[in-house]
């Protein structure tokens, strides 16, 4: 598969917010529909809790505090995105909840363009392009990141949270 | 016997009929000035003729002298019951339905004066002339009095007969009303029967819209999942690489397809929603129109029915007024009446002036007296089509008031 | 077959893996034959396998060992120390042969090994069996060894008319010498004198003797056109070389006559030859060696199963019992006999499924410990100590996650003991102790935990040394003076190395604590106890399997909780205002104080306790804590579900657990709250 899609790559699309991101299909398991998710006491904010798929345990995360938004509401088009994510070299099914699944998309290499600057109003580490897609604006995430910078978003969280959604509150009246 | 049988019937039919026809008549006035000395002479005859019968010659003299001296009694009490009749009908008339007027009360005052006086004259022949005098004068001054009561009732009576004219057409214009909003009310009980109704069909289309909302929430959950199964399909398409490649065009055609019936299922919605408030806002309005029109009967009904109950006020109204014009044509015949005596009496009084004597003058009054009455029976129907013309009585009474002044 | 080459790969690693072992062990038993054999079979699997898929190296390589390995098995060779070296070395580089890219320096190493080997060949120039091994080689794996060589005896008689029909017997003889190694007997006694001869008349006839790999049958073929023509007789005599054999060849030559042999004669003959001496004894061996591979081959006793399988297969069953549990509730609710009665069924089969899947998912630690030997031997020659290794009870089964999640924590403490714990040998013979130092890995059960101990006869630690370095690090006050005890608890203190010196072997600065926080996170926990001059035991106490806990289901507020049974010692119901009013939250109970704790005001659950509340007193060790709940549901046999590592940091779940209904329950660590719970009695 590596050597005839050279020039394409595949991402899954979901929406957080009014952002559109994408992560790339290698890392995305499958989309469910939230079921009940049992929380785990003293975690911290973002880790939503524990759900049972198929009779296995999956955490979730709620990945609208990842990127500094504002906690996810669960309604009606909310699902859990599943994620096959490397965790200190070992593979870990993670699911995060997004405000609406997307598409699967293929996007020529050359049509992503490096990391956006869109400054501090989401982690950009996270983010590590960007591209265009139907006239929407994609960003393209590093899933693995977003589930491995935990340290750093759980500090952060409690610092920058407030900051952030006023920013990004500032940023919609615009 | 049966002649004692027939002479009680007699007492006790002709009195008993006067009675019934007191009643019939409501005209007290007749019972007790013609009907009870009758009766009493009856009664006085009845039982002359049964002492005759059963108890010989004596005894019916006897029953004689006592019945002339009752059938004496009976006509003294009648005239004074007359008198005391129209004193206490005039009194009432003035003192219940018009505004009390000094005159009147004086023209009643003056009446028992008079009666006194002529009773005192009676008595008192040595007085005689002095009496004439006074008389003479008083009877000037009761022609002035009476012809200016006279004057005033008419007037009252123009004023009563345009009251009770200007009473009909109310009467009239209040049924009309009652009718007209009885009209009303049974229209707006109509209308609001047929708004229920239609609040009802609102209301079923509401619920008709809300099972398409559900029914379209059920096809959006499908296209949700469907759409939730094609990306699932997709995702395990583009890992499945080259070979997923057919699959993966399945997908996504499966989840434009989903797309597509969540689109249409949100236009359905939408449609489906806006009808619902449509339809929500009509029957909140005419929800809202049925109590109010529902109020509007209810207060219309409560017109119709205080206007009848005014309508029923003013007949009775009405019907007060129309009495009391009758009752004051009584009256002004009644003063005609007296005007009348009056005149005789100062005839009289003007003969007995050059006549002299008294004895003859007392039973002359006593039958001018019992004359009067009847005449006055007889003329007070008279009076009474003269009554209705205004102009008549007008020139009936300046030329009765105008006749005694000229002598 | 790529395939096949990982599945090769696999197995090879396997088989080094055992090689390795019995390497080891042969060095202390050279002279075991069971271990020679154990060698020989394995480097002959390593060559055949090698051969098959391509691994052109190691059937190179592994084809002069087995050789050697084989003499020294027939007694033709001795083993010795350059060999086992030699051999050591092998299996490191068998192991860096099995690697897709071989580098120069492997490369190198391949040619200077396989010299070495080769001139351990050339030692010995007897070498009997070499044709046989070409023949493996050529035949691959199941060459030569398969079917054993057996003796026969020919008598064949041609009739006087043989020659009638053109045949001429010379030729069949040739045919028989063909099937293999042959002694022929020519009877040339019955032609006559030369004017008696009759030239179209065959007076000739041969008895032969012929060892073989062919079957009668085959022989028989040889003489199918002169069947009527001839006198034939084809006998075995016995699963022997008998040609090779020169005692037999020469007894029977002895016994030869004019006539014929006696058949019965040359089987007791062969029979007095072979069995009675040494080759008898090993011909025996050789062949229930062969039936015992033979059945080892052909019967399949065990199959591979990838480990991702058995996971996979592990998760399904906790599935599969959720089913079943959810299956019961609705077949309760429902009351029909029959649904129940196939409802207790499923019960009792997913109960044994789930048995065996944990039984499957169990592997004896065995499979670790052979490492930790090769282990042994290289550290010790490095730091130039002599110390046994001796392992116990291997055969003890535990969680093969568990065991994989061990090995690195036992191997630090074995270095840790080698390099401090085991004296040079000079310093032992000064104490008073045997020159050789012992280390002890001993594994064993104990009620529904494994034990491994590691256990040295070192120099034990040194609590001076201990509280020296715990101040030099700011760990204690200079004036504290450590007892045994917390000396021993401070080397699981972070940031504690005693390591003098930075060797390879340990202080690397990753000292005891990160080895308890290890053992913690799969709810062991490691003991040690030390007696100075006398040695070192560190006991790891781990549990039998991460993935099933007896436990209590039990409520707070919403959420469900699952507490170890293990470590339940009582419930008791009190009344909440009984408990709320307790000074300093601790609750006397038959005479002992009990500390308590309120898990609902811990865990930030909302709500507010019941009236009648849950009192569960959990042990650990010699401490007994409260912890109060809601409801007790019931016992529960919990499927443990970790939590993953996204919550690695949390300390007081250890997973979670789905029941029947679908719900999930959070399973609590008893010991974590307990430790938590003293710790800050202390504060």
């Amino acid at each position: 598969m590596a050597q005839n899609e050279n020039t394409q790559n595949t991402y899954l699309t979901f929406r957080l917010g009014t952002e559109i991101f994408a992560a790339s299909i290698d890392k995305a398991v499958s989309i469910i529909e939230v079921p009940e998710i049992i929380k785990v006491p003293r975690s911290p904010s973002y880790m939503k809790g524990i759900i049972n798929v198929r009779g296995t345990v999956m955490p979730v995360i709620d990945a609208r505090m990842k990127f500094g938004m504002k906690p996810i509401e669960i309604k009606k088009r909310t699902v859990i995105v599943t994620f096959r994510v490397d965790i200190e070299g070992e593979n870990v099914d993670v699911g995060a909840l997004v405000d609406e699944p997307g598409a699967v998309i293929q996007i020529k290499k050359e049509q992503i363009m490096n990391r956006p600057d869109i400054g501090s109003k989401y982690k950009s580490e996270l983010i590590v392009g960007a591209f265009t897609h139907n006239e929407q604006f994609i960003m393209l995430v590093d899933i693995d990141k977003v589930f491995t910078l935990d340290e750093l978003t759980e500090i952060n969280d409690s610092k920058e949270e407030h900051s952030l959604e006023e920013h990004i509150e500032a940023e919609s009246h615009k | 016997m049966d002649k004692i049988l027939a002479i009680l019937i007699f007492a006790t039919v002709f009195p008993l009929s006067a009675t019934i026809y007191r009643l019939i008549s409501g005209r007290t006035i007749v019972y007790q000035i013609v009907i009870f000395p009758l009766s009493m002479l009856g009664i006085g005859v009845s039982v002359m003729y049964a002492s005759y019968v059963y108890s010989g010659m004596l005894s019916f003299i006897i029953s004689t002298i006592l019945a002339v001296i009752l059938i004496i009694i009976g006509l003294i009490l009648a005239r004074r019951l007359a008198i005391r009749y129209i004193n206490s009908q005039v009194k009432s008339m003035w003192t219940s339905d018009l505004s009390k007027q000094s005159g009147t009360e004086e023209f009643i005052d003056f009446f028992i004066e008079l009666d006194s006086r002529t009773a005192k004259l009676k008595r008192k022949e040595e007085d005689t002339a002095k009496l004439r005098k006074d008389i003479s004068s008083m009877t000037t001054e009761i022609e002035q009095k009476i012809s200016g009561a006279v004057e005033r009732f008419t007037q009252q009576g123009h004023v009563i007969h345009n009251i009770l004219r200007a009473n009909s057409s109310i009467i009239r214009l209040l049924k009309e009303n009652a009718e007209n909003a009885e009209d009303i009310a049974g229209s707006a009980k109509r209308s609001a029967v047929k708004i229920d109704v239609n609040n009802k069909n609102v209301q079923k289309s509401v619920l008709t819209l809300r099972s398409i909302i559900s029914k379209i929430k059920f096809i959006d959950d499908l296209s949700f999942q469907t759409n939730i199964l094609a990306l699932n399909a997709s995702i395990e398409a583009a890992k499945a690489g080259q070979n997923g490649k057919e699959f993966a065009v399945v997908a996504s055609s499966i989840q434009k397809l989903s797309e597509k019936s969540k689109k249409s299922a949100a236009e359905i919605d939408k449609i489906s929603q806006s009808g619902i408030q449509l339809s929500e806002r009509t029957g909140r309005i005419s929800a809202q129109i049925v109590p109010d029109i529902k109020t509007t009967a209810k207060q219309i009904t409560k017109i119709a029915e205080t206007t009848k109950k005014q309508h029923q006020e003013a007949e009775i109204l009405s019907y007060t007024i129309a009495h009391l014009e009758t009752e004051i044509s009584h009256f002004t015949e009644t003063t005609q009446d007296i005007n009348r005596m009056i005149q005789e009496l100062t005839d009289l009084v003007r003969s007995y002036e050059t006549q002299g004597g008294l004895k003859t003058s007392f039973k002359d009054d006593n039958e001018s007296e019992f004359y009067s009455d009847s005449d006055f029976e007889a003329n007070s129907n008279l009076s009474n089509v003269a009554f209705s013309d205004d102009e008549f009585t007008d020139n009936e009474f300046t030329d009765d008031s105008t006749s005694p002044k000229n002598e | 077959m790529e395939d096949f080459r990982n599945k090769f790969k696999e197995e090879a690693n396997d088989l080094i893996n055992a090689l390795e072992n019995s390497v080891l062990r042969l060095e202390s038993a050279p002279h075991d034959e069971d271990l020679i054999n154990e060698v020989f079979r394995i480097m002959h699997s390593l060559k055949g396998g090698g051969a098959m898929f391509g691994f052109v190296k190691i059937s190179e390589f592994t084809h002069n060992l087995e050789n050697i390995y084989d003499e020294i098995r027939n007694g033709k060779k001795q083993t010795n120390i350059e060999l086992v070296n030699a051999t050591f070395e092998s299996v490191d580089h068998l192991r860096n042969l099995l690697r897709d890219e071989i580098d120069a320096s492997i490369e190198q190493k391949h040619i200077e090994l396989s010299k070495r080997i080769e001139k351990l060949v050339t030692d010995n120039t007897e070498n009997q069996s070499f044709d046989e091994y070409q023949d493996m080689i050529l035949n691959g794996d199941n060459g030569a060894k398969a079917v054993p060589k057996a003796g026969y005896y020919i008598y064949f008689k041609p009739n006087a008319d043989i020659f009638d029909n053109g045949t001429n017997p010379l030729f069949l003889i040739d045919d028989i010498r063909a099937l293999g190694n042959t002694k022929i007997f020519t009877h040339l006694e019955k032609i006559p004198t030369f004017g008696k001869f009759d030239f179209s008349v065959s007076y000739t006839y041969w008895e032969i003797l012929l060892e073989t790999k062919e079957s009668v049958l085959e022989i028989n073929d040889i003489f199918m056109f002169v069947e009527d023509e001839c006198t034939l007789e084809i006998k075995k005599i016995g699963d022997w070389d008998l040609v090779s054999n020169e005692k037999y060849i020469e007894a029977i030559t002895k016994k030869y006559s004019s006539d014929k042999f006696d058949y019965q004669e040359l089987k007791s003959l062969a029979h007095t030859i072979f069995k009675p001496k040494e080759t008898e004894k090993h011909q025996e061996k050789k062949v229930s060696e062969k039936i015992q591979k033979f059945a080892q081959e052909s019967e399949i006793t065990s199959i591979r199963i990838a480990t991702e399988k058995i996971d996979q297969y592990m998760n399904l069953v906790s599935e599969l019992v959720t089913a079943q549990a959810a299956l019961k509730m609705y077949a309760m609710k429902t009351k029909e006999t029959e649904l129940l009665a196939i409802s207790e069924t499923i019960e009792n089969v997913t109960e044994q499924i789930r048995d065996n899947a944990l039984s499957i998912s169990l592997i004896p630690v065995e499979n670790t410990v052979t490492r930790f030997r090769r282990l042994v031997r290289d550290l010790s020659v490095g730091v130039k100590k002599d110390i046994e290794f001796i392992t116990e009870g291997t055969d003890t089964r535990i969680d093969k996650t568990l065991l994989q999640i061990i090995t690195d924590p036992l191997m630090h403490i074995i270095r840790n003991s080698i390099d401090h714990g085991i004296e040079l040998p000079s310093e032992r013979v000064k104490a008073g102790k045997p020159e050789q130092g012992k280390i002890i890995l001993r594994a064993y059960y104990s009620g529904s935990n494994v034990h491994i101990d590691v256990e040295d006869d070192g120099k034990g630690v040194d609590i001076e040394k201990v509280q020296k370095k715990a101040i030099e690090r700011g760990l204690i006050a200079n004036d504290v003076h450590l007892t045994k005890e917390d000396a021993l608890k401070i080397i699981f203190m972070p940031g504690f190395s005693t390591a003098e010196r930075v060797t390879d072997i340990s202080g690397r600065g990753v000292g005891m604590d990160v080895l308890k926080r290890k053992i913690a996170d799969v709810r062991g926990d490691i003991e040690i106890k030390s007696e100075k001059g006398q040695g070192t035991r560190i006991t790891l106490k781990l549990p039998l399997t991460l993935s099933i806990i007896d436990g209590l289901l039990v409520t707070i507020g919403p959420s469900l909780f699952v507490v170890p049974l293990t470590s339940v010692s009582r419930i008791k119901e009190l009344k909440i205002k009984d408990i709320t009013s307790k000074y300093q939250n601790i609750l006397v109970m038959d005479g002992e104080q009990i500390p308590f704790y309120f898990l609902r005001d811990e865990l930030q659950i909302g709500g507010e306790y019941p009236e009648e509340v849950k009192f569960i007193i959990v042990k650990y060790e010699n401490t007994r804590v409260g912890i109060i709940f809601d409801t007790v549901i019931g016992e529960y046999q919990a499927v443990l579900k970790p939590l993953g590592k996204l919550y690695r940091k949390h300390d007081i779940i250890t997973g979670a657990s789905i029941l029947g209904d679908g719900s999930v329950a959070l399973v609590l660590d008893t010991n974590k709250i307990i430790k938590k719970f003293s710790s800050k009695e202390i504060v």
